[in-house]
């Protein structure tokens, strides 16, 4: 379908509004957190600026734990996606590849779990790692996580092998490799796009996640960015330099991995979520 | 194969007999950590989560005392139960409605042959990159009522003439916090009707160019046929997601002001961490589920008549 000159200006006025729309609050973000004090309260703010000031950013380095919540943050997301993309896996191959009763019942039970109410498991979890003695530990912590993450993963990760071709996994078998040697060196790497999605996936969101981390987490050193920086808010008056500095800080370096992933990701989300 | 097999297994030690029997029943230990996560991460909580709902658990007092159904007599004649659900009913269907609507021109848009969309198509899923608590603390800072850009950017296109606290008005706080939400979900939609709009045979529109269908029509008889499934999963996958979101709204107003933002789950929350009444909560968590149990029937009704291989 060719587009004459008209509808062609048409389409891209069009996208360029929806990439305004999406990216601006990324600029204004990023914009405001490099200005110098006196011109980040200054108004009208001016759309663009030509000081850079980075004395938030120092000031956040230096005088608050954005470090160690950082650590702290990073620490709880690479285990979680480590264990969901891994058991995520291999309960998927099972699930996709093995005939034995109940699959479909465990299957959809699992997309059951994906959509509940976060709010509907807090107490439950809260109360049951209080009594574990885990409430205020990663290991509580990344428990809860895996509530969300490893559901959607495993049925994710389920439609993803389905559509990988058996044949190459029977021609294996016939050559005398074991199943776990099929799984590993022959399924596995097939599945890779599909494992980036699944393994970006649970990192965004064991990243951003709040409500649980909220309820469990509450020692000074042990807390992860979005507690940190919700606590930030809490003052009278708003530190609005630090926050957004430390607001970037923590937006940087996951928005930077998406962009290199998202290909995965996109081909991974259209593929098993919006498949079904 | 069978002699090969036969004569492997007699000069195997015991060690490697188990890993051959665990072998050959791969399909059930693989299941086994998975469905061990499931039974301690959701089984439990929600069985856990029903009981409670029958008790007087508080969040301070130790233990609980059996009560009956008196956690749900007291939600459903406390007036603020109502006023969370109609703010729930609002925030769920105004960000889908727009986020489809958006999404669908999105998503013709990206459709369309020109140079440049990978771009395009980069720049708007940004949003979905955000955590949440950033996403929040950024339209706060734009939506500031003194130093705010989005103020300023209304006022110069002269839609209002005076800076206004947004977030902490009754009259709009529930739009903006709406706002917000579509931002971060259109992109979803956009990608996802994407790849439905990709599915349709190019023949089609071939022959509605051919009969001289207006882009309406083209829309109307090309189009939203060949998206229906796709439309209808997403919407109720993000019904369900929106309708259960927590954190951007309890990051963005906490609920206020005044409760003119306060969805259920926050409701929820607020009554069980403010004020340890958690029993209390987890009954509207049990009400909470048995609307989205309806969402999800749906849900299975549609993927169904989609595909067969459907899980």
């Amino acid at each position: 379908m060719t587009l004459s000159r008209t509808s062609k200006a048409f389409v891209y006025v069009g996208l360029a509004v929806f990439a305004l729309f999406s990216l601006f609050p990324l600029y204004w973000m990023l914009a405001s957190s490099i200005r110098p004090y006196a011109e980040l309260v200054s108004t009208p703010p001016r759309l663009f600026s030509t000081s850079f000031d980075i004395s938030s950013y120092v000031t956040v380095l230096r005088s608050s734990p954005f470090l160690q919540m950082f650590w702290n943050t990073l620490v709880v997301s690479v285990i979680t996606t480590v264990v969901t993309v891994l058991f995520g896996a291999m309960a998927g191959y099972s699930l996709a590849r093995m005939r034995f009763r109940g699959r479909l019942v465990i299957s959809r039970s699992v997309l059951l779990a994906y959509i509940f109410p976060q709010i509907l498991l807090v107490v439950p979890l809260f109360v049951a790692m209080v009594n574990l003695g885990l409430a205020n530990t990663y290991t509580g912590l990344i428990l809860t996580y895996l509530t969300f993450s490893f559901p959607f993963c495993m049925w994710m990760l389920t439609a993803y092998f389905q559509s990988v071709p058996l044949e190459l996994e029977q021609a294996a078998l016939i050559d005398g490799a074991s199943n776990l040697g099929v799984f590993w060196r022959i399924v596995l790497p097939l599945a890779r796009p599909g494992l980036a999605a699944s393994a970006i996936f649970t990192f965004i969101h064991a990243w951003n996640e709040f409500l649980y981390a909220l309820v469990l987490l509450n020692s000074q050193g042990n807390q992860t960015l979005s507690i940190g920086l919700y606590r930030m808010i809490g003052g009278e008056l708003m530190r609005w330099a630090e926050l957004l500095a430390s607001t970037s800080m923590m937006v940087l370096p996951i928005l930077v991995a998406f962009l290199l992933l998202q290909r995965h990701f996109v081909a991974g989300l259209t593929a098993g979520a919006v498949k079904g | 194969m069978q002699v090969a097999a036969g004569r492997a297994t007699r000069t195997l030690g015991p060690l490697k007999r188990v890993a051959n029997y665990l072998d050959r029943h791969l399909g059930i230990v693989f299941l086994i950590p998975g469905m061990l996560i499931l039974a301690v991460t959701l089984t439990y909580p929600i069985l856990s989560n029903l009981w409670t709902s029958f008790t007087n658990k508080h969040l301070i007092y130790p233990g609980a005392d059996w009560v009956g159904f008196e956690n749900y007599r007291v939600t459903f004649t406390d007036p603020n139960f109502y006023r969370a659900l109609v703010n729930s009913g609002v925030w769920t269907v105004s960000s889908i409605v727009l986020q489809v609507v958006l999404g669908l021109a999105a998503a013709l848009l990206l459709n369309a042959k020109v140079r440049g969309q990978a771009f395009f198509r980069l720049a708007m899923i940004v949003p979905y990159a955000f955590p949440t608590v950033t996403i929040a603390l950024i339209w706060r800072w734009m939506l500031n009522s003194v130093y705010g850009v989005f103020n300023f950017m209304l006022m110069g296109v002269g839609i209002i003439d005076k800076p206004i606290a947004w977030l902490s008005s009754m009259q709009y706080s529930m739009a903006v916090v709406v706002l917000v939400n579509v931002w971060f979900g259109y992109p979803l939609f956009a990608l996802g009707l994407l790849a439905g709009l990709q599915a349709i045979p190019a023949e089609h529109f071939e022959v509605a160019r051919i009969e001289g269908a207006s882009p309406l029509q083209t829309l109307r008889h090309v189009i939203l046929p060949g998206i229906k499934t796709i439309l209808g999963i997403l919407v109720v996958l993000r019904t369900i997601w929106v309708f259960n979101s927590f954190d951007l709204i309890y990051l963005l107003t906490g609920g206020g002001p005044r409760g003119a933002t306060e969805t259920l789950p926050i409701y929820a929350y607020r009554i069980g961490w403010d004020y340890g009444f958690i029993s209390q909560t987890t009954a509207i968590a049990v009400l909470l589920f048995i609307v989205l149990a309806i969402f999800a029937a749906i849900y299975f009704r549609l993927s169904s008549a989609d595909s067969e291989s459907a899980v």
